[in-house]
């Protein structure tokens, strides 16, 4: 690949604000899900970031204000992140920085509450609802753009749960043709009811709280994140020694489609399979070149099977993997980014974190996915996620050295 | 960057398939605005055939009809959707149920109403397991996908179906949302030059403001206007008359530049 690196990052969610609160939350064992109390009557478990409600907007930017902005400024302003794109500004210009964001649902909780607020048998929504600058899918990109001073190519990637994993292959694409020398990549989504209450209708919430790979699991817990990684090319600029989040290569990617059915996937694996193939085959680099996969690991019955089918035919029984949703929840669209992160810590703290709340994994699985905590230092990572649509995409990151 | 357009595929309101729609864009004929419901198209399941939505027909006529009539088979190519409204008609739906005490969301219709669901039907379709992206970037979504689809194709040196659509939203949205009559096109790629139509697309560092409707017959004017995907209408006026053509497309603080060439 054309040596594109990350070269700043970041990532809220339950599991905390910035990389190193994150890290502290992956070291543990602490309960970081807490009961849906976000709706009334809610069911099961949530990854909610708590303060968002009380963050605020900067005032010239008050049209977006919505959830879904919330945490993605949340996250711009973590981990130095805003100085990171400052200093890429000032060197690429801001017409040559894209931005690609990914996203399943978008500000659509103000949607949500524009409706409830209508009087009964009107249409007419609250005039305090902007749909162009919360619930459309531009809201965010636009946003991130005006927040950070960019005015590069923007898009965002609708691909359900694998939205912003599928975002890094599309600003690879802008960087590669020449179009951007930097892009602004990944996403966010938010706690909503339409969400909360779809998965609920298709019987994939835990009732009690997600256990990814366990015998007995019974569904995810929905999460919300938000995450941003500046990817560029190696060597177009002197980068400075103060790094936001960390710095890692994009080695691989691989994007298929299961072709199988909208909501369950394929049992087989056999397009999942074949992202995590492509990805190798793009990184030129062996099964055994990979230490640790993050798995997409919903804590669904039918995905954590599909995942260790796959992996298995690929890898064989010893590459350690684990899903980190456990604490952050299943955060969507927003979960490609958000362990992407996850990765870049593996990376640099040389630890692999487990299955948290998971105690038996399925005993007909046959990867190495891991219970506890273990020591080690992989030099190279994968990261899947696939989602409904039957949208599968797979990254593999490495350190810098 | 160059890309070469094999083929061509149109749906909407009135306008039934490429050959129907070149004919009223030479205004050979009036498009006539047609409430009929679209057929689900055949190549599906009978499952996904029942649960296929309005929207996701259309997208899918229009991806149909441009593989039928391209060089490469349906399920050997990659896949761009690109959609600013999605599925209005679903979500919708959805958000008048989350707002009535007694309203449940059908699990259906929540897998219906994720923005890549037509990519999903389509992929079904076809048993294709290559890539789709589904892109939305409200009014200039056309602007973003077809700059997507060009460095997309360049980059992975692969053909690719493009596919844009949007259809109106009902409801409460629809009052904060103007969106004309639906409409949708998809068209085969395959990136370089080479014999067809081509697209030399550029992107500029300024903002040019164009009239989409320009020379357009007016039954197709307010499509062009107030329809994201019809942005897509005067390259198709000008493919309908063999006719050299730039577009220029607003997009953020810039323009695309897409310049029509026939070899």
């Amino acid at each position: 690949m054309n040596d594109l690196i990350i070269t700043a990052g970041t990532a809220v969610s339950a599991m905390g604000r910035g990389v190193e609160a994150t890290c502290q939350t992956l070291q543990s064992t602490r309960t970081t899900l807490q009961p849906d109390q976000f709706q009334p009557n809610g069911r099961g478990s949530i990854g909610r970031v708590s303060g968002i409600e009380d963050h605020t907007l900067p005032e010239a930017l008050a049209l977006y204000d919505c959830r879904n902005n919330h945490l993605a400024n949340y996250a711009l302003t973590s981990d130095g992140f805003l100085d990171a794109v400052i200093e890429a500004r000032n060197h690429y210009g801001a017409h040559r920085i894209g931005i690609v964001m990914g996203t399943s649902t978008s500000g659509i909780l103000s949607a949500e509450e524009a409706y409830a607020a209508r009087p009964a048998g009107e249409l007419t929504l609250p005039e305090t609802f902007h749909y162009n600058t919360t619930q459309d899918l531009a809201s965010l990109p636009h946003f991130v753009a005006a927040r950070l001073g960019l005015t590069g190519p923007s898009l965002t990637v609708s691909n359900a749960c694998a939205s912003s994993t599928r975002a890094f292959i599309d600003a690879a694409h802008l960087i590669t043709s020449g179009f951007c020398d930097a892009v602004v990549v990944g996403g966010a989504d938010s706690l909503c009811r339409m969400t909360l209450q779809g998965f609920a209708s298709l019987e994939l919430i835990d009732p009690t709280v997600t256990r990814p790979c366990d015998a007995t699991r019974d569904g995810i817990s929905i999460g919300e994140a938000a995450g941003f990684a500046l990817l560029e090319r190696a060597g177009a600029r002197p980068l400075s020694t103060t790094v936001s989040g960390y710095r890692l290569r994009l080695l691989g990617y691989g994007a298929s489609s299961d072709g199988h059915h909208m909501s369950a996937p394929d049992p087989t694996g056999a397009g999942a399979t074949q992202a995590m193939t492509k990805a190798l085959k793009r990184a030129q680099l062996r099964p055994d070149d990979i230490g640790y996969i993050n798995m997409h690991g919903t804590g669904s019955r039918a995905n954590d099977a599909m995942e260790d089918k796959a992996m298995t035919a690929l890898f064989g029984p010893h590459t350690p993997c684990s899903s980190t949703k456990g604490w952050s929840g299943h955060t969507l669209g927003a979960s490609g980014i958000l362990e992407t992160m996850v990765c870049a810590i593996v990376l640099n703290q040389h630890f692999l974190p487990p299955c948290m709340n998971s105690t038996d994994i399925d005993p007909t699985f046959h990867s190495d996915m891991l219970l506890t905590h273990r020591h080690a230092a992989p030099q190279i990572v994968m990261n899947n996620a696939f989602g409904f649509g039957g949208t599968n995409s797979s990254l593999i990151v490495g350190t810098m050295a | 960057m160059i890309i070469t357009i094999n083929s061509i595929g149109v749906w909407g309101s009135g306008l039934n398939g490429w050959d129907a729609t070149q004919a009223i864009l030479r205004g050979e004929q009036p498009r006539v605005d047609d409430t009929r419901k679209l057929p689900p198209p055949s190549l599906l399941p009978p499952n996904e055939r029942r649960r296929a939505s309005q929207v996701i027909r259309l997208a899918l006529l229009c991806a149909q009809e441009a593989c039928q009539n391209g060089p490469y088979e349906a399920s050997e190519l990659p896949a761009l959707f690109a959609s600013s409204n999605g599925d209005g008609f679903i979500i919708n739906r959805i958000l008048d149920a989350l707002a009535s005490p007694m309203g449940a969301v059908s699990p259906s219709m929540f897998h219906n109403s994720v923005h890549n669901a037509p990519a999903g039907y389509w992929m079904i379709a076809h048993h294709c397991q290559q890539p789709a992206v589904s892109l939305g970037f409200h009014n200039e979504t056309v602007a973003a996908a077809l700059l997507k689809a060009a460095t997309e194709a360049s980059s992975e040196e692969t053909p690719l179906l493009f596919c844009a659509y949007d259809a109106p939203i009902p409801g409460s949205l629809g009052t904060v949302r103007r969106t004309d009559q639906p409409f949708g096109c998809a068209f085969v790629l395959t990136p370089g030059a080479h014999a067809g139509p081509q697209l030399s697309l550029s992107l500029h560092n300024e903002v040019t403001e164009t009239d989409p409707a320009i020379q357009l017959p007016v039954t197709l004017q307010d499509m062009a206007r107030y329809n994201p995907a019809g942005r897509l209408l005067p390259l198709l006026h000008a493919l309908a008359h063999h006719e050299n053509h730039t577009l220029h497309l607003p997009y953020g603080q810039h323009t695309l530049t897409v310049e029509l060439t026939h070899a």
